[in-house]
């Protein structure tokens, strides 16, 4: 178990368009007592689809300053955003490991009166749940087990690559997030092109193939005897999930596949009651599932 | 502006993070993008963009909208058995082709967001009600994050490169219009 505390970075696609994912990483930090803490000072991370792409350099102060305001508070991040977590690691690792850099990043902060150290650790809400808490205590603390559901998995990209930055699973085979599934009694299945990209990243520059690359995930998913998908990361759950029935008007199987956060998942097993959860806000239905599970 | 130089300083900084002459053009990166796999290695292929830096000729792939096709999952850097940062390089390029003023429209816009509200998605009412049905508290709006944001945008080369976006989209626009009088009159 780590020492830390944390200070939680919920970045601002869970916050605006996905609170249903806040609530299951609030209610999973309470319910295994983590030291997190909503602190005030954060900016954009910023997301590393659009400034670095302008300005890598830029990109790299404003992440420098987030770290800086935790480093102030001696805390380490937690955040639940795939986004986050490869812009907020990235650069506190770059800047860990270059003193040069460092100084160089200092040099632009200092105008907006901050200094950063080097010092803060970043961590995946994900990888907290597995290096953290651990499978086996997750699955001591089911009390309903998610037996006879079979999901597809989708890790999302930028919580393992750029893998020698990130560090966090294989990043061409990686296994946790079908370990987390089955430690709640569910199956997982596997299917062609399961490390592809959601589509999301290229959405800003080719918005009909982002959702191509989007459906023929989801044709491969249900192909494979998924009932549904369980997913970590706010942008992977926008394209899956908000903009499912536009990925599907291309593909031959119209079936509507629902999507689960897996913290959501957690919580259901757990014990968490349904209503706290907020599924009625998810855009795919999920009912059919619940109607399952409880 | 000194595209030459640019390039230059693209090829020491990623001479310095890993050899990119490394490369021996074995085409896995192409296999492994999801992108050249859906579009056809003819429109998209991230080997090709290694090759031409290499041969100094990265400056001719500037201009091109497949250079933004690129969804940043990092297959090719991942996969790559010399460990050649594609995906890196490919920003790189992007970045430079941003001081050129050739950017897409939608990444502009949220920079532009960002710079303004500090955050790509800045709190609405709208989610602030979706977070009241859950029981959580509306988002707090904090401004300092943005004003320093603005002054990192100055002391980088952000801020030049969003004005010289706009300055090119202007001119491009002028351009047009007196194109059209000129067909108008004639």
């Amino acid at each position: 178990m780590s020492n830390s505390s944390w200070a939680l970075y919920m970045g601002c696609v869970i916050p605006n368009r996905l609170p249903y994912m806040e609530v299951a990483v609030r209610e999973t930090l309470q319910y295994f007592e983590i030291d997190a803490h909503d602190i005030d000072g954060f900016s954009c991370c910023p997301n590393p689809l659009t400034l670095p792409h302008i300005d890598h350099h830029a990109a790299l102060v404003i992440s420098a300053r987030n770290l800086a305001v935790a480093e102030k508070q001696g805390m380490d991040i937690l955040t639940p955003c795939n986004g986050c977590f490869e812009m907020l690691k990235g650069s506190a690792v770059c800047l860990h490991d270059d003193k040069e850099l460092r100084e160089e990043v200092n040099t632009i902060l200092a105008q907006t009166g901050h200094e950063y150290k080097g010092t803060v650790k970043v961590k995946h809400f994900i990888q907290l749940l597995f290096e953290d808490i651990g499978f086996g205590t997750i699955a001591e603390s089911v009390i309903y087990p998610l037996k006879d559901l079979t999901v597809a998995v989708h890790v999302g990209c930028h919580i393992l690559r750029p893998s020698n930055l990130l560090n966090v699973d294989d990043a061409q085979r990686p296994t946790i997030l079908h370990q987390l599934v089955r430690a709640l009694g569910a199956k997982t299945v596997q299917f062609p092109d399961e490390m592809d990209c959601c589509g999301y990243g290229t959405r800003p520059a080719d918005r009909d193939l982002a959702l191509k690359m989007t459906g023929i995930k989801l044709e491969n998913m249900k192909r494979a005897g998924a009932e549904a998908l369980v997913l970590i990361c706010p942008a992977c759950t926008l394209q899956f999930d908000l903009m499912q029935r536009l990925a599907l008007r291309d593909v031959e199987d119209k079936t509507p596949l629902p999507v689960f956060y897996y913290p959501e998942l957690l919580n259901l097993a757990v014990g968490t009651p349904p209503q706290k959860l907020g599924f009625e806000q998810h855009r795919v239905k999920v009912d059919p599932v619940l109607a399952k599970l409880l | 502006m000194n595209v030459e130089k640019h390039l230059e300083e693209i090829s020491a900084k990623l001479a310095k993070r890993v050899d990119t002459k490394s490369c021996f053009a074995c085409g896995t990166c192409v296999a492994a993008c999801p992108i050249s796999r859906l579009t056809g290695p003819e429109t998209y292929h991230p080997r090709r963009v290694v090759k031409a830096t290499l041969e100094g000729e990265a400056a001719t792939l500037l201009a091109e909208p497949t250079l933004w096709l690129c969804t940043s999952c990092h297959a090719c850097l991942e996969h790559c058995p010399q460990k050649v940062p594609v995906s890196e390089l490919i920003k790189d390029l992007q970045n430079l082709a941003s001081s050129m003023g050739i950017t897409p429209e939608d990444i502009v816009a949220e920079v532009e967001n960002i710079l303004t509200t500090g955050w790509a998605l800045a709190p609405s009412e709208q989610a602030n009600k979706k977070r009241s049905e859950l029981g959580l508290p509306p988002i707090p709006i904090d401004n300092h994050g943005a004003k320093d944001l603005q002054k990192i945008a100055k002391a980088t080369n952000l801020q030049e490169r969003l004005e010289k976006v706009k300055q090119r989209k202007a001119e491009e626009e002028q351009a047009l219009s007196v194109t059209e009088e000129g067909g108008g009159m004639s």
